[in-house]
């Protein structure tokens, strides 16, 4: 009994510093976090401005769908939704390029 | 000899033995360590710790590690890609490029810099070069900041050969959180797996102290003196069950040497006591009443003649224990017993014809066997010996012999008394005499040695009724040896 006991003391003991750290608030100190330039409202505005002057620069017209991302880009932009404006934005983007570089 | 007897009987208490000091045996541990179930558990806990361990590893290596790993190819590609361009269009490229990554950046994952060696901006979605990271590293983790929620990414920094500086990462915060969560669930594994291991390992305990208490119990009580105490077998089989077989025949090999310990003991006790009295009694005898030197000269010799004959004793005795030690192994050579017995015949004959008793011999002209030949002899004589000294006048006593291939079979039958169907088994023990035997001369160590020779030599006697009479049958396997090995070519040699 007496080793049974002993046995039960060194598994406490044993599993103490594992359910601390599992308990334990990830509290460790870390530098103060970089804000990207690639979230803000300016940069909304100024992809916007890149994907007009990619569309105005096809020879053919856009297809609609562009034309509704992009719109819908700077229309989430304006409700300041801003990172789905830029995410439709560059939608936009990518199938311009895909368009430019097929003519 | 009571007190003799005493020390070999089960009833005292064992000895006591000196026990050095610990620290005269060696380093001194905890108590507990000395308890071999639970190093036992121990081991098991740790074996099954380290199992649980590895599999822990191992998914991690295969879930987070691949998350990782695939992120760090990601980027390094990236980065590849990036210097290719700078190669080919020197920094106007390389600007262009990342502003085109970072406006086709679907995933919204991306992070460029590009510093002058001033650590500048020039590009990217970085306002200035982060304070954690250093020039000097490549890889890090870098804290950002997405539309004010907090987000980490991993960023891996390259210098360009005109001094400007390349930072290319990847926000990594779900990867981050996947990996938090993972942790968190070997964590918890980890400690469901402790318990566990300790449980088992209480187990594992348990059950080895329990089949070991069975053991233990049962060596307390011999120890105790209760010789008849056997370990209990389970059924199971397994290796506790054959462990206890084992120790049961040792056990009751060690009882029936220490029955047969008494019982010599006994014996000499009492067959010797006799002639020593009578020894005591007359030298006693001629020392009170000899009324001449011849008188006392006589009793002399009688005296010696009866120590002669328990000196006789002691030297059967002490046959019986070398022939049974198998000190006379080293004299095994191959020899043809048909020979010895005709030799045999030719000496008894004499005794047979003076008693009227008629001695016949039926044997193969060749027994080739492997032994001691001055053993054999001794073994066969005894047995004709007994016969002719059991066999009325106008009996007759038949030796006989045959090689069945693997054994010879050596039968000595008599037509006297014979031994009762319920001695027969005992006659062979030392010291043992047959009712018919009481006025004979011996000391019934005859066919205990004679059996002693035959166990030597793996073989074996056995008594039969002979109706009437005994039929003694020496029986002695025929080994290799004695077939490759022809009595002429070892006597040659």
């Amino acid at each position: 009994m007496r080793g049974a006991h002993r046995i039960r003391i060194l598994g406490a003991a044993a599993a103490m510093p594992l359910i601390t750290l599992m308990l334990a608030p990830h509290t460790v100190a870390q530098p103060a976090p970089m804000p990207l330039l690639t979230d803000t409202p300016q940069y909304c505005v100024e992809l916007s401005d890149e994907v007009e002057e990619v569309r105005q620069s096809l020879v053919s017209p856009a297809p609609p769908e562009v034309e509704q991302l992009a719109e819908e880009g700077r229309r989430l932009c304006a409700m300041g939704e801003i990172r789905g404006g830029i995410v439709r934005l560059r939608r936009a983007m990518v199938l311009l390029h895909e368009i430019s570089g097929q003519s | 000899m009571e007190g003799h007897a005493a020390e070999l009987g089960p009833t005292g208490p064992p000895p006591r033995t000196e026990v050095s000091p610990p620290s005269a045996r060696g380093p001194v541990h905890p108590r507990f360590l000395h308890s071999a179930a639970l190093r036992f558990a121990a081991i098991y806990a740790l074996v099954f710790g380290i199992s649980a361990l590895a599999l822990a590893l191992f998914l991690w290596w295969e879930t987070a590690g691949v998350l990782d790993r695939e992120t760090d190819q990601t980027i390094t590609a990236d980065v590849q890609s990036l210097i290719e361009r700078w190669n080919q269009g020197g920094v106007p490229a390389l600007i262009l490029t990342i502003d085109n990554r970072l406006a086709e950046n679907v995933d919204d994952n991306a992070i460029y810099l590009l510093v002058d060696p001033a650590l500048e901006r020039i590009a990217g979605n970085l306002a200035s070069w982060p304070d954690s990271i250093p020039l000097d590293r490549t890889w890090s983790e870098l804290p950002i900041e997405r539309a004010g929620i907090r987000s980490l990414a991993r960023v891996r920094r390259y210098t360009f050969p005109d001094g400007l500086h390349l930072l290319v990462g990847r926000d990594v915060q779900v990867r981050a959180e996947l990996r938090n969560l993972l942790t968190t669930a070997l964590l918890w594994a980890l400690l469901v797996v402790v318990i566990l291991g300790l449980a088992g390992a209480i187990i594992v305990r348990g059950l080895f102290r329990r089949a070991l208490a069975n053991v233990s119990t049962t060596a307390a009580a011999i120890s105790a003196g209760d010789l008849s105490q056997r370990v209990r077998i389970t059924g199971r089989g397994d290796e506790f069950d054959r462990l206890s077989e084992t120790i049961n025949e040792m056990l009751e090999r060690i009882s029936r040497l220490m029955d047969g310990v008494r019982q010599v003991s006994n014996a000499i006790a009492h067959d010797l006591r006799t002639p020593i009295t009578r020894a005591r009694t007359r030298l006693e005898d001629a020392a009170l009443h000899a009324k001449s030197e011849a008188d006392l000269q006589a009793a002399i010799e009688r005296a010696i003649a009866d120590l002669d004959g328990i000196v006789a004793v002691f030297q059967a005795l002490l046959r019986i224990a070398e022939i049974e030690a198998g000190a006379r192994r080293s004299a095994f050579a191959a020899f043809d017993v048909a020979p010895l017995l005709a030799d045999l015949v030719d000496l008894y004959s004499a005794v047979a014809e003076e008693r009227g008793i008629s001695f016949l011999l039926e044997s193969p002209e060749q027994l080739p066997f492997f032994g001691d030949r001055e053993l054999i002899q001794q073994a066969i004589a005894n047995l004709v010996d007994n016969a002719l000294k059991f066999s009325p006048p106008g009996g007759m006593v038949r030796l006989s012999a045959e090689n069945t291939g693997r054994t010879i079979v050596i039968s000595v039958a008599d037509r006297g008394p014979g031994i009762p169907a319920d001695d027969r088994s005992r006659a062979m023990e030392r010291f043992f005499r047959g009712e018919a035997a009481r006025n004979t001369p011996g000391a019934g160590l005859g066919l205990a040695l004679v059996q002693a020779i035959a166990q030597l030599h793996a073989g074996g006697l056995s008594l039969t009724d002979n109706i009437p009479g005994l039929k003694a049958v020496l029986r002695l396997p025929v080994t290799v040896e004695a077939v490759h090995r022809p009595p002429a070519a070892a006597a040659s040699a």
